[in-house]
C-alpha cells in the first residue's frame, strides 16, 4: 500500500492521533503535497460523506474524520504553492441574538467545512450589527447562515436581513437560515434565499447556491 | 455464545412476593400434595411414586412434604442449551432471560393479505424463515400448527425447526412416539444421542391438566426425557376462575403443586434430571369465557412463579411474554406485549416463549413477531444499565468541552454512539423524510420487513446430508399416521 492509501484510511478511520505521522510518511516516500492533499486527505472525505448520505457512517464519524483531514492540511498547508487548496465557497454562520441553541448550526458548519467550504463561525447569542459588520469584513463571503430554536428569537432573521439591506449588502450574500421553528413559509415572508429541514440538505443547498 | 444472549445485568427490578410469602404459597403447596394429592394416570409413575413413599389411592397420589423437598434438591439450577451447530447458545440459569416464538397456533394473521385463515405447511416453513431472522429471538418454537396430519404435525413442525433455524428449540409433541421422532431427528443432527445428552438442543415442553390431574401422556414424556436426561418442562395452565381459584395467590398454590408433581415424577424418574419450573396462569374473562393471556393479573401471576422458581428453588424457569389476547398485531396487541416483555424481563424468567401469539393463542402473527423482536432489543439494551467505569464517566470530554462548546468531534462521541441501540422498525427521521418515505406507522413497516424476508430471505437450511435424513425421519413418521388409518 502507497503511504498516500495509508494516509486515507487513517482519515477514513479518524485515526486522528496517527494522520500528521501518516502525512509525513507520504511526504518522505516523495509524493507532491498536491496530490497527497487530494488523494490522502479530501477523497477520503467524499468516500465518507457518500457513506453518511447513504446512512452507512454517523455524523460523529464524519466529524472525526474531518478532523484528522483538518489536521493534516494543517500540516501540509506551507508546502502548497498559493491557490492550491480549492475552497468550494465561504460562508457566514451563526446563531440569532437572544437564541443560546447552536447544536443545529454547530453541526452544519461542520459538515460544510467537510465539503470543502470555509465558514466563519459568529457562534450564538450574534446581534444583527455584528453579523453585517462580519459580512462587511469579509468581502468573498458568499453565504450568510442563521438559525434559530425560538419562535421568540427567530424574528431576529427578519431583522438581521432588514439591517443588511440598509448596510447596501444585500445582494452580496445568499441568506439561508433553519431551525426548529422556521419553515419554507417563513423564509419567504422574511426575504430569505433558502431554508432546508436537516444539516446534509443545507450542504447542499450552499453547494447550489455558489455555483449559482 | 451470540452477544445478544449476554445477561441482563439489570435485571433485579420486579418482586410481587416476599421471603414470607414466598414460604407461605411453597407451605400451602406441600399441604394441598399431601392431604388432596394429584391424579397420576400413568401405571409406571404410580409404582415408582409408591416406591418413593407416595400414598396411593388408585389414581390419586399423595405425595409427602420430604419427598417433594427431596426432589427439589435433587433438580439442577441451570440447563444449557446449544444450537443446530454445536455451538453454546443458552445458560438457561440465574436472572438470565432469553425470548422465544410460540406457539402451535392454528390460524394465521397472514401478512399478505391480513384475514385470519388456518395455517399451512407453507406457513410453518415462512414463520420459521422470519423468526430465524429476528436477532433478538432466542430461540425457536412451533408458531404454526401444521394440519392435514393427524398423529405427525409436530413431527412437521420440528423439521421447519430444524431444517430452517440454528436456533435452539422448545417443542412440543402429540405423545411419546411423536417425542421419540422428534429426539430421533436432533440426535441425527447432533451426532447421536450421548451427543445430544451433552449437548441438548431442545426443551420438551409438557403440560398438565388444571386442576391437578398428571395425564398420562403428559407423564411418559416427562419419564421419557428424564430416562434420557433430556431438559424438560411441565407447565400447568390453570384459568383463574374456572380451572384454577380466582385469586392470583390460589391458583398460583395450584399451579405450582402441578408443576412440581411433574419435577417429582422426573425426579423419581431418574434424580438430577433438567427441569424447567413454571407456569402460565390467566384469569378468564367471565365476559367472553376466553383466558386473558396478558392481564396484569395473568403477568402478575407469571412472575410471582418466575421468582418462585429462581429465588425460592434456585430452579431455571418458564416464562411467557410478546403475546396478546387482540386478534390483529393492532394498538393493544404491542400494548400488552411489551409490558410482559418487559416484565418478564425485570423478573428474570429464563425461558420466555409466545412472543406473536395473538386472539389468546387461536392465531400467529409475524408482524408482531417482528415489532416485539425490537421490543426484546430496547429492553435488553436498558437491562445493560448504566456503565459507570472511568471511561464512562468522560471526564475528560466535559473538561475539554465546557460551557458553549458541543461534544459531536469527540472522539468518544463516535466511540459510545456504536452502543447506542437501534431499531429496525422505529421511525426516528425528520419529518420532511419520514413523509417522502410514504409517512408509515410501525406497523406497516414490520408488515414490510416480514414480506420481504419471506419473498426475499435465504432459509437458513441444515446441510445437504443431515437434511435428507431428516426428512427420511419425518416420512416414517407420516407412515405411521397412514398406517394407523388403515
Amino acid at each position: 500500500m502507497s503511504k498516500i492509501t495509508e494516509l486515507a484510511v487513517v482519515v477514513e478511520e479518524g485515526r486522528i492521533d496517527d494522520v500528521v505521522a501518516a502525512v509525513e510518511a507520504a511526504l518522505e516516500e516523495g509524493n507532491a503535497p498536491m496530490d497527497i492533499l487530494n488523494a490522502g486527505l479530501i477523497d477520503p472525505i467524499n468516500v465518507l460523506g457518500e457513506k453518511f448520505r447513504l446512512g452507512e457512517v454517523y455524523v460523529p464519524e464524519l466529524l472525526i474524520s474531518s478532523k484528522a483531514m483538518k489536521m493534516g492540511v494543517d500540516r501540509i498547508k506551507p508546502l502548497l504553492a498559493a491557490g492550491d487548496v480549492k475552497v468550494l465557497g465561504k460562508a457566514v454562520f451563526c446563531t440569532v441574538e437572544g437564541d443560546m441553541h447552536d447544536i443545529g448550526k454547530n453541526l452544519v458548519v461542520l459538515l460544510l467545512e467537510s465539503a470543502g467550504f470555509e465558514v466563519i463561525d459568529l457562534g450564538m447569542d450574534v446581534e444583527p450589527d455584528d453579523i453585517v459588520e462580519a459580512i462587511q469584513e469579509n468581502d468573498d463571503v458568499q453565504i450568510l447562515g442563521m438559525s434559530a430554536m425560538l419562535t421568540t428569537t427567530m424574528y431576529a432573521m427578519k431583522e438581521t436581513i432588514e439591517a443588511l439591506e440598509e448596510a447596501g449588502l444585500r445582494d452580496r450574500v445568499k441568506v439561508l437560515i433553519g431551525g426548529a421553528p422556521v419553515n419554507q413559509i417563513f423564509a419567504d415572508q422574511i426575504g430569505a434565499d433558502g431554508y432546508t429541514t436537516n444539516a446534509p440538505s443545507a450542504v447542499e443547498l450552499c453547494k447550489k447556491l455558489v455555483v449559482a | 455464545m451470540k452477544e445478544f444472549n449476554t445477561r441482563f445485568m439489570g435485571a433485579r427490578g420486579v418482586s410481587f412476593l416476599t421471603r414470607e410469602e414466598m414460604e407461605k404459597i411453597h407451605s400451602c403447596t406441600l399441604e394441598l400434595l399431601q392431604e388432596v394429592g394429584v391424579e397420576v394416570q400413568h401405571k409406571g409413575a404410580i409404582e415408582l411414586l409408591k416406591k418413593a413413599g407416595c400414598v396411593v389411592n388408585k389414581k390419586r397420589v399423595s405425595m409427602p412434604p420430604g419427598l417433594v423437598e427431596w426432589a427439589i434438591k435433587q433438580a439442577p439450577s441451570r440447563i444449557l442449551l446449544y444450537d443446530r451447530g454445536g455451538e453454546f447458545a443458552m445458560d438457561v440459569s440465574g436472572k438470565n432471560s432469553y425470548y422465544g416464538v410460540g406457539s402451535a397456533c392454528p390460524n394465521i394473521v397472514d401478512s399478505f393479505t391480513g384475514e385470519i385463515r388456518l395455517c399451512n405447511e407453507e406457513d410453518n416453513k415462512n414463520c420459521v424463515k422470519v423468526a430465524d431472522a429476528m436477532p433478538y429471538i432466542d430461540y425457536m418454537m412451533s408458531m404454526a400448527q401444521v394440519y392435514g396430519h393427524q398423529k405427525s404435525s409436530y413431527e412437521h413442525e420440528y423439521a421447519a425447526m430444524i431444517r430452517y433455524s440454528s436456533k435452539p428449540q422448545v417443542v412440543i409433541t402429540a405423545d411419546l412416539e411423536s417425542t421419540k421422532n422428534v429426539v430421533e431427528m436432533a440426535s441425527v443432527v447432533r451426532g447421536g444421542m450421548d451427543e445430544l445428552v451433552k449437548k441438548p438442543m431442545f426443551i420438551l415442553y409438557c403440560e398438565p391438566t388444571s386442576p391437578l390431574v398428571c395425564t398420562k401422556e403428559s407423564v411418559e414424556k416427562v419419564m421419557y426425557m428424564a430416562e434420557s436426561n433430556l431438559p424438560v418442562l411441565y407447565a400447568p395452565i390453570p384459568m383463574n376462575g374456572a380451572t384454577g381459584p380466582m385469586t392470583c395467590a390460589g391458583s398460583l398454590i395450584q399451579a405450582n403443586a402441578e408443576c412440581l408433581a411433574g419435577l417429582v415424577i422426573a425426579q423419581v424418574t431418574r434424580p438430577g434430571a433438567p427441569f424447567l419450573y413454571g407456569a402460565i396462569i390467566t384469569n378468564m374473562d367471565m365476559k367472553s369465557l376466553q383466558p386473558t393471556y396478558a392481564s396484569p393479573e395473568t403477568m402478575m401471576e407469571s412472575l410471582a412463579m418466575s421468582e418462585m422458581g429462581c429465588d425460592f428453588y434456585q430452579l431455571p424457569t418458564w416464562g411467557t411474554a410478546g403475546c396478546t389476547s387482540s386478534k390483529l398485531p393492532d394498538e393493544q396487541a404491542v400494548l400488552e406485549g411489551t409490558q410482559y416483555i418487559t416484565l418478564a424481563g425485570l423478573s428474570g424468567a429464563n425461558v420466555i416463549h409466545d412472543v406473536g401469539y395473538t386472539a389468546f393463542g387461536l392465531a400467529f402473527s409475524l408482524d408482531l413477531v417482528v415489532m416485539m423482536n425490537d421490543v426484546i432489543g430496547r429492553v435488553r439494551r436498558l437491562f445493560d444499565g448504566i456503565n459507570m467505569t472511568s471511561e464512562y464517566l468522560c471526564m475528560n470530554d466535559l473538561k475539554e468541552v465546557g460551557p458553549k462548546g458541543h461534544y459531536l468531534g469527540q472522539t468518544s462521541t463516535r466511540k459510545y454512539n456504536s452502543e447506542m441501540w437501534e431499531s429496525e422498525i422505529e421511525d426516528r427521521n425528520e419529518y420532511d423524510r419520514w413523509r417522502d418515505l410514504g409517512s408509515k406507522t410501525m406497523g406497516q413497516r414490520a408488515n414490510e420487513m416480514v414480506r420481504n424476508i419471506i419473498e426475499n430471505g435465504e432459509l437458513n437450511m441444515l446441510p445437504k446430508e443431515l437434511d435428507d435424513k431428516v426428512v427420511a425421519i419425518l416420512e416414517a413418521a407420516d407412515a405411521r399416521e397412514r398406517e394407523l388409518e388403515l
